[in-house]
């Protein structure tokens, strides 16, 4: 049996504006998840749709538009992450706890200390997940946030599946490991 | 034989259901077997339940429209920018071709008025040396 070269899907003729009209809201999210604040995400997903503007062409339909997408959204979040990390740090930290991304159904919690615990659980967690090293991040991000597939998420990455697997496997260790610590840190 | 280090890394893939249902039977197996391998997949139950404490709500319709806004802003200095570039380069091309012609022209063209001077000029050297080489009156 010989192995034929994957037929590439046909390419759909959308512009950036028909991209952004189906995937900003998605790309928001995934900022956020990615650790930004409400307005770096902003300013993230305009740098996200302005790349994918200068790059459309260069797509080949080789993979799924959508991964394709989520592959410049990932590189360009990051470079917009490092930025903002080393020129604002701590700014960008006290806005997100401050405006924070409390799920919707919070809003309609009628225990405060509920609401409170949960929210301090999840400062915790964020917290814990802002430690892990960007690799590890992202594939929590996409896998367990995202719900991708390791084949989706290998690709979006451009990593192997093998490597994904066990980036996943410690990424998990690592971050039970932080939020442990950052456990001990809040009982000492 | 499979070691540990393959069985952790199997039993994580099956937790994300990413196994075939053979190695799935082996993990559910080993599971049995192995107190260790039963409390680390609770724990990442427990991550799992505590990393969806991070869904973000979904961006708002204000939101969504300013980021529109700011998006089409964007294209708009994008286009306006590139025109901009075009046009610079437009400008560049043309003050290239006529630097060009200017000095091809330079080069080729021999205007009249240049031949003229230098015969002129070669009678007037004539002239010194003629004059330098008269032979010294006696006055």
């Amino acid at each position: 049996m010989t192995l034929s070269k994957p037929t590439p899907q046909p390419i759909l003729r959308q512009s950036a504006e028909d991209l952004f009209e189906l995937y900003s809201a998605k790309i928001y999210g995934l900022a956020l998840k990615c650790g930004l604040s409400e307005k770096d995400a902003e300013d993230g997903v305009q740098e996200v749709f302005i790349k994918v503007q200068r790059k459309l062409d260069t797509f080949r339909g080789e993979s799924a538009l959508s991964t394709w997408l989520y592959r410049v959204a990932i590189n360009t979040l990051r470079d917009h992450r490092r930025k903002v990390t080393r020129y604002s740090r701590a700014q960008s930290l006290n806005e997100y706890s401050e405006s924070n991304v409390a799920p919707a159904c919070d809003r309609t919690y009628s225990n405060p200390s509920l609401d409170a615990e949960r929210n301090e659980r999840r400062l915790l967690v964020r917290n814990a997940l802002q430690q892990l090293p960007e690799k590890f991040r992202e594939v929590l991000v996409l896998r367990e946030l995202e719900g991708m597939s390791y084949r989706d998420i290998s690709r979006i990455l451009e990593v192997k599946q093998g490597t994904i697997e066990s980036r996943i496997y410690r990424a998990r260790t690592r971050l039970a490991l932080e939020i442990s610590n950052l456990e001990g840190d809040l009982n000492d | 034989m499979i070691n540990n280090k393959q069985w952790k890394l199997r039993t994580s893939a099956w937790f994300d259901g990413e196994c075939s249902d053979i190695d799935s039977a082996e993990v559910r197996s080993h599971l049995l077997e192995d107190n260790a391998a039963r409390l680390e997949v609770q724990q990442w139950r427990d991550l799992r339940a505590d990393l969806q404490l991070l869904q973000p709500e979904a961006a708002s319709d204000a939101c969504v429209k300013r980021m529109k806004n700011r998006f089409q802003d964007g294209l708009s200095h994008e286009i306006y920018t590139y025109a901009k570039a075009v046009q610079w380069l437009n400008i560049a091309a043309a003050l290239l071709l006529a630097l060009s012609i200017g000095g091809w022209l330079a080069v080729n063209s021999k205007a009249p008025g240049i031949e003229v001077y230098a015969q002129e000029s070669n009678q007037l050297d004539q002239a010194i040396h003629d004059f330098l080489s008269r032979p010294a009156s006696n006055d």
